[in-house]
């Protein structure tokens, strides 16, 4: 569990295991419960094992939700398999993750 | 191929570019910025130039090159094309035209010494093509300056000119919503991707629904841009996606470098190998089958309605959707056509094949031949009366006959093109004359006998010489008498009863009958108390000797009269006919034979002789009642129906009298050539008849009425009738009773 994300109203978002199409829609459903209460959108991604283009889709909607809504986004503890994928896609950028944290990671 | 047969191969070839190049330019007075045209023109020097430099025929390649520097300026728009330009251009046209004739009538490659004048004649026209390049652009120093500006405008579709787009390849992903459902994942597409090559860059871009709540977690929304640098070719780099192919919208775009490599895979890809633009690329690899579908599927929607004539359009348009769809980049679409366009005309080329014209003419003699020994066979099976053979002797009639129209038929080419030559004519002499005229010409399909268009064209040209020279009227007198400043010399071709008439029409001032008259009087031709008829008097210029125009001009009255163009088409078994209206114009009528070898004929006998008449002319045979004719002075008339009909007794024409069938009845066979009909009076019908035309030699060449001779299947020899001779015959008999004294040759 990563400690170091300054948001102390509410505990981070955890998905975990596959976050797959299978898994998609309990993902999501959770995550507009997050907006609904207008919660800074922290989310821990440490103990996904594998992440695919909906997993990957999700996040980036997080991403969009928040902006649009105004609520501050943080991801925290990036997987391997998270990484991998952040890493093919150049999406570090995107998720405002510095190239020097990236590697950074705990499982 | 022997050095020779090279060389006429490239005469030949200077021709046909020359040609295009003059029918370019005729394109290019009405509309100076016709891409196509421009292109013609240029195309057409810079192959020459090339032939040539091949021969090691310099003259004309730095000549060719002048010109080609110039229309490569105009083509990239740097020059505009004025119709000063057009005009030196023609003369350039010529001058191409004589070098090639000099030199490759000096014959041996070396002797490349030209006539001075010659060379002098090519560098004036040099001359005037850089005078008018410097004084065009309005001095030098602003010349570069809009050549570059130029260059950037025009030449974008030169790869050199291209934006430098880095060199990797460019590949978009649209995925669509169901791609998830149907098990796909973008990211496993990606990673394999990475496997191929280095993935440069990824722009991923999700698509979100418009309004975010109606996001659903299974639906795809996403999109990649991807930059991605790799060895592999693009098939290797489309099967990646292959199985996305449903559920995405895949773009590849070649880096540069391929793009280079594809253009050179267009341009020397094999001609078998051309085909439809799309095969074309997908051959090269610049496109993928999967995006060639996507694109003709798209087409599809587009156009329901696509027939024959569309397919150019269409091609423009799949180019246009492929190059939309970001397949291929907009020049590699480019060459693709051109090759495409380059591939047809070799195709086009090849659909042809040049024979030896000497060639032909042995087959038509041989086919000539056959046909008479098929009509003996025929004969002997009759004599011997065996039944079983007739059949067969049928068969091999029908099968001669079509061998026959067909070798006729090779020999068959449309007159248009030889018409359209004097498209030139008029243009340059319209202009030497300060005349306004238009040549409109009509029936070019119409087929004619190679060998007959060979020999018509001289005296078509001196017909239409006349009309520009002496026919039209200048533009100040047109308007003065009430007529459109433009002056028209309509030529028209078509084909009539197995002969083909050629009418050269002009709207000018019309023949002066009077004038005529009295020139043919001063030069002794007719005698002041002749009565001569509006027709007959204007056939007097078709005498030797009559130029009615007083001062002979650079174009016509060289003393090659109307008698030459008259001569010229009485040997080939034609005629002319003269009309004209004063202050109307004047419309010379030419009726020839379609061709020069095999007719089929009509065989009648009349006394001891048989006789050919052309079946074409023959328009109907009744039986002669006695009591029906009427002969009066030595002019036979019958009563045709109510109609005189003046008709000629073959039997006393050619004293070939029977005494045996004196009593028998006798067959009028009415004929007709142009707007005359004849009489023929012949003892029996003896049918139809394919006949075989023989000259009659030297001996018998001036021998009126008779065209020539065939033999028939019996070995027997029958003269084949000339009609329109006879017709004069029969009025010359009226006038000057029996003067003409035909023996019947045996």
């Amino acid at each position: 569990m990563t400690t170091d994300q300054p948001t102390p109203s509410a505990d981070p978002l955890v998905f975990d295991g596959e976050m797959t199409i299978y898994s998609a829609t309990a993902n999501f459903q959770r995550l507009r419960e997050r907006i609904g209460k207008r919660l800074p959108i922290q989310i821990d991604l440490s103990a996904v094992t594998e992440i695919d283009s909906s997993g990957l889709q999700l996040l980036l909607y997080a991403r969009a939700e928040a902006d649009d809504n105004g609520l501050d986004f943080s991801l925290a503890g990036l997987s391997e398999s998270v990484t991998d994928v952040f890493n093919l896609l150049y999406l570090n950028r995107t998720f405002g993750i510095s190239s020097a944290t990236q590697p950074e990671t705990s499982a | 191929m022997n050095m020779d047969a090279a060389r006429q191969a490239f005469v030949e070839e200077v021709a046909e570019l020359l040609q295009s190049m003059e029918d370019a330019l005729f394109a290019l007075e009405s509309s100076p910025d016709d891409t196509e045209s421009l292109n013609a023109v240029f195309r057409a020097m810079h192959t020459i130039k090339g032939t040539g430099g091949v021969f090691g025929y310099t003259p004309i390649v730095n000549f060719t090159h002048e010109i080609e520097s110039v229309m490569e300026e105009v083509r990239s728009g740097r020059e505009p094309m004025t119709e000063q330009l057009v005009g030196i251009l023609f003369e350039c046209r010529d001058h191409t035209g004589n070098l090639v004739e000099a030199i490759v009538a000096n014959d041996s490659d070396e002797n490349l010494d030209l006539d001075p004048e010659l060379l002098k004649a090519g560098q004036q026209l040099v001359d005037k093509l850089i005078a008018r390049n410097t004084g065009g652009t309005g001095g030098a120093s602003a010349a570069p300056a809009d050549a570059q500006a130029a260059a950037a405008d025009n030449d974008s579709n030169q790869p050199k000119y291209l934006p430098v787009a880095s060199d990797a390849w460019i590949i978009g992903l649209d995925f669509g919503p169901d791609a998830f459902r149907n098990g796909m994942d973008p990211l496993s597409f990606l990673r394999y991707l990475a496997s191929l090559g280095t993935i440069v860059d990824v722009a991923t871009i999700p698509i979100w629904p418009h309004n975010h709540d109606d996001f659903d977690p299974e639906s795809c929304y996403l999109s990649f841009r991807i930059s991605f640098r790799s060895d592999a070719d693009k098939k290797t780099i489309a099967d990646v996606f292959n199985f996305a192919e449903d559920d995405c919208n895949i773009r590849i775009l070649a880096p540069e470098s391929a793009q280079e490599k594809y253009l050179e895979l267009l341009q020397r890809l094999p001609d078998d190998h051309i085909t439809r633009i799309g095969e074309m690329l997908v051959e090269v690899g610049a496109l993928t089958p999967q995006e060639l579908s996507r694109a003709l599927n798209s087409q599809e929607v587009t156009t329901d309605l696509d027939t024959e004539e569309d397919a150019a359009t269409k091609k423009r348009r799949l180019g246009e959707i492929l190059v939309e769809q970001g397949s291929v980049k907009p020049a590699l679409m480019e060459q693709a056509v051109k090759t495409q366009e380059a591939a047809r005309k070799r195709l086009d080329e090849n659909r042809f094949i040049r024979v030896d014209a000497e060639r032909l003419g042995h087959l038509i003699n041989l086919v000539g031949e056959l046909v008479t020994s098929s009509a003996a066979i025929r004969v002997m099976v009759e004599r011997a009366g065996i039944e079983d053979m007739n059949e067969v002797v049928d068969g091999v009639d029908y099968l001669v006959e079509e061998i026959r129209d067909n070798a006729l038929q090779l020999r068959m080419v449309p007159i248009g093109d030889s018409l359209s030559r004097f498209r030139r004519v008029v243009r340059d002499s319209s202009k030497e004359l300060g005349k306004q005229i238009d040549l409109v010409i009509t029936g070019g399909e119409t087929e004619l006998d190679k060998t007959l268009i060979e020999k018509i064209t001289d005296p078509l040209t001196h017909l239409i010489r006349n009309a520009i020279d002496h026919a039209i009227e200048t533009p100040e007198e047109r308007q003065r008498i009430g007529k459109p400043t433009t002056g028209t010399v309509l030529c028209n071709a078509f084909h009539d009863s197995g002969h083909i008439v050629i009418e050269i029409k002009d709207d000018g001032a019309g023949l002066d009958a009077d004038r005529i008259r009295a020139k043919a009087e001063a030069k002794g031709l007719v005698k002041s108390e002749d009565v001569l008829s509006h027709e007959e008097t204007l056939r007097l210029i078709f005498e030797p000797g009559l130029s009615t125009k007083d001062t002979a001009s650079n174009l016509s009255g060289r003393g090659v009269g109307m008698d030459v163009v008259r001569r010229n088409i009485e040997a080939l078994r034609g005629s002319v006919e003269l009309e004209s209206e004063r202050g109307q114009g004047t419309k010379v009528t030419i009726i020839l034979p379609l061709t020069l070898a095999i007719i089929d004929g009509f065989l009648v006998g009349a006394g001891q002789e048989q006789y050919v008449i052309p079946l074409s002319q023959v328009s109907e045979c009744v039986e002669v009642n006695p009591t029906d004719t009427s002969n009066r002075n030595g002019e036979h008339y019958v009563n045709l129906r109510g109609e005189v009909l003046p008709f000629i007794r073959l039997t006393e024409l050619f004293r070939s009298y029977n005494d045996e069938n004196k009593s028998s009845r006798e067959s009028l066979v009415v004929v007709r050539f142009g707007h005359h009909k004849l009489g023929l009076v012949v003892d029996t019908l003896l049918g139809e008849l394919q006949t075989v035309i023989k000259p009659l030699g030297s001996l018998f060449e001036n021998l009126q009425g008779v065209a020539g001779a065939t033999i028939l299947g019996t070995g027997d020899i029958a003269l084949i009738l000339d009609v329109s001779e006879l017709a004069t015959i029969g009025q010359t008999h009226r006038r000057a009773s029996s003067q003409y004294d035909y023996a019947s040759p045996q």
